[in-house]
């Protein structure tokens, strides 16, 4: 609430209490408040003791240790807890400045032999969590669709990769993995589109989520059996298309008739 | 030019410094202000020739800050000195090398104003306050006025007394067993309003004789008196702020007692203990007499030599201890910044700072029109006071780094004014924006 003083006791402006024409500075300012400061002090002094103890035991040992594996990591280590008390506090900062130095450490670990080895596979899982789950979040919400499709090509690109990775020319990922996960994506973009134009209740939700699930499983199957040109149209996974087929009729039964969306109904008030 | 005679020797931080300079950080600045209006023109050359004959004579103001494998410590500083235009905003944070060619004070003036801003391990209120009487006393002489004798007033030819240098807490330490105590943490305003790193200013002015009227009917001094009224408006801001009474903490003040008298030193460094004082509203509201029934036993029952002796003995007790002396300062650093808030700010919730009313000597009491005392606020204590008394007026600056929240300066001056004490206000923030 605002209080108004009477007008008879308001004075007239007169020397003011500072100067004020220099209100605008400059003005040196420390950028760190004293907790922030005392990690980042305390964290620096321990990194920077290990790194100087590593180094001394390098030169006492000699040839037969090499300090420089071990100081990447306490710098890593040290950086996780640095990046906390120094960028921007969001998810998508914070996300982003983990998953990089997880893959610098992962990369320097790795390369300790001289030669790139299993952090290729982390890594590019890294980079594949860092296209699903933090870029979409980096763009601003009206184009958040674009981030979408971009995590979606990401599993695609991920899959071919690993394949390309494991051996010299692309197999299972081409004649199984694409064309399943593209089923999966098809299974899943009618429960999207029903979330998009509709209210699916819960019982819809977990019903269509297995039934993606069941697709996926049904589709791998069904490509593995081509890919070794197998005479049979499907062979363990028999029992989980019967499953998938049953679960599309009571979604559509669901959809259509009211009594079966009563008869489930989850409401409490 | 100057600082010549200085020995080239090293100067360990008083045991209350100790704490200030690994502690600076944003919105933690220490720095502290006091300043002189005057009726006659201030001429910046005169001020600067004034500050060179003045600085002799306190050579251990004139140093810089080091840091050192255990300690910070002081250095004196040979670089020529300089007087600033004064600033919109006080107490702002000082570069221990850049900020004032590595002095730890800025001397600064406006037409007829001169202040001293100074970094709180150098000296505290009562140090910086005959530093600036001797100052302002100079350029006066400078501009061809008789000025009185003063104790407070040092002339810059005057020999320097040994124990103006003096670490006063290592002369009065008792060796004492777990002076070390713990108390709660106390209510403290929240961040979430919005911090400047600009210091703001409420500016309080008042007569003494108002002041004086009010506290004899209580029967208190005008100290204890605005201590109470200070606490008693943090109660209502925490009412105010904080819904269920269940999340109700203690408020407490941090009152600084120059003791000085107490011990009967004269240093001119820091020799200031903080008692604190407060009310724990989880037992229920407190009355304004209550308040004033608990103000008056505590602030009386600790400032004796017996209860000081025990601050004293921690302060220097901490500082003797091997792990903490023979820690290398790249360690005590960091944790003093991390642990100094569990024996400092985070044990009360504002500070008020009274340094007294002040007089002047012949030729300078018809020349000095106001005085001013400025504390910087930290960001666990987010609004702090100081109070100086000169001419018959008490002068009491709230200062704060809370952007545009006023709360706990108008819940302490309307309860004032409610009380019949016409008060004068005025501001450095930016009312038309606000």
């Amino acid at each position: 609430m605002e209080v108004q003083a009477p007008v008879e006791v308001i004075g007239q402006p007169g020397i003011p209490l500072f100067p004020n024409d220099n209100t605008d500075g400059p003005f040196e300012h420390p950028k760190l408040d004293k907790n922030r400061k005392g990690v980042i002090e305390l964290v620096i002094a321990f990194m920077a003791i290990a790194v100087i103890t590593l180094i001394i035991t390098a030169f006492a040992l000699g040839a037969s240790f090499s300090p420089w594996l071990p100081i990447g990591c306490v710098i890593l280590g040290g950086s996780y807890l640095l990046v906390g008390l120094f960028v921007k506090p969001t998810y998508q900062h914070l996300a982003t400045w983990f998953a990089a130095i997880t893959i610098v450490l992962l990369f320097i670990i790795d390369i300790s032999d001289r030669k790139v080895g299993w952090s290729a596979y982390a890594n590019l899982s890294i980079v594949l969590f860092w296209l699903i789950a933090v870029a979409p979040w980096t763009v601003q919400k009206r184009n958040r669709i674009y981030g979408y499709v971009l995590a979606g090509i990401a599993v695609a690109v991920y899959l071919l990769a690993i394949d390309a990775l494991a051996g010299n020319a692309l197999s299972w990922s081409v004649t199984i993995a694409l064309p399943t996960y593209g089923i999966s994506l098809v299974a899943s973009s009618f429960l999207l589109l029903r979330i998009r134009f509709g209210k699916p209740t819960i019982t819809d939700t977990v019903m269509s989520l297995i039934l993606v699930v069941c697709w996926g499983v049904v589709a791998a199957d069904f490509f593995h059996l081509r890919t070794i040109a197998s005479p049979r149209l499907l062979s363990w996974s028999s029992s989980v298309f019967i499953v998938a087929v049953c679960i599309m009729i009571f979604l559509t039964l669901n959809l259509t008739l009211r009594r079966v969306r009563h008869y489930f109904n989850n409401r409490v008030v | 030019m100057r600082n010549d005679q200085h020995s080239d020797g090293l100067l360990p931080l008083d045991n209350s410094a100790i704490i200030y300079p690994p502690t600076v950080a944003r919105y933690n600045t220490h720095m502290f202000r006091l300043s002189m209006d005057l009726s006659v023109k201030v001429i910046p050359e005169r001020l600067l020739t004034a500050l060179e004959h003045v600085l002799d004579r306190f050579p251990y103001f004139a140093v810089s800050l080091h840091q050192g494998f255990y300690w910070y410590y002081f250095m004196p500083n040979h670089k020529p000195v300089a007087v600033y235009p004064d600033v919109a905003y006080p107490c702002g944070y000082l570069h221990r090398k850049r900020g004032a060619n590595g002095y730890l004070f800025k001397v600064l003036y406006t037409s007829q104003r001169i202040a001293i801003e100074i970094f709180h391990a150098v000296t505290d209120g009562t140090g910086a306050l005959v530093f600036l009487k001797s100052l302002v006393a100079e350029y006066l002489r400078l501009s061809g006025r008789q000025v009185g004798e003063d104790p407070q007033v040092f002339l810059p030819d005057s020999p320097m007394d040994p124990q103006e240098v003096e670490d006063s807490f290592e002369r009065f330490y008792t060796p004492l067993k777990a002076v070390f105590g713990f108390e709660s943490s106390a209510w403290h305003m929240p961040s979430k309003y919005g911090l400047s790193d600009n210091v703001q200013v409420i500016s309080a002015r008042m007569k003494i004789e108002d002041l004086k009227r009010i506290s004899s009917v209580h029967k208190v001094t005008i100290t204890e008196y605005l201590v109470a009224e200070l606490l008693d408006a943090m109660q209502r801001i925490q009412e105010q702020m904080v819904g269920n009474p269940k999340r109700y903490k203690p408020v407490r003040i941090s009152v600084p007692v120059n003791i000085r008298k107490v011990f009967g030193s004269r240093s001119l460094r820091n020799f200031t203990l903080f008692v604190v004082i407060g009310i724990d509203v989880r037992l229920g509201h407190y009355s304004f007499e209550e308040i004033l029934d608990q103000v008056v036993h505590q602030l009386r029952g600790n400032v004796n030599v017996k209860s000081l002796s025990k601050q004293v003995s921690r302060n220097v007790a901490g500082r003797r201890h091997p792990a903490i002396r023979y820690a290398p300062n790249v360690f005590k650093r960091p944790l003093m910044k991390l642990l100094s808030d569990s024996y400092g700010d985070d044990i009360y919730s504002t500070t008020i700072s009274n340094i007294g009313n002040v007089t002047f000597p012949e030729g300078m009491r018809e020349v000095v029109e106001r005085l001013d005392f400025h504390l910087s606020p930290s960001k666990t204590n987010k609004t702090s006071c100081a109070a100086i008394g000169a001419n018959g007026y008490l002068v009491m600056n709230f200062t704060s780094i809370y952007a545009t929240k006023t709360d706990f300066e108008r819940e302490a001056l309307t309860a004032l004014v409610q009380k019949g004490i016409p008060v004068e206000v005025a501001t450095n923030r930016n009312v038309k924006e606000q």
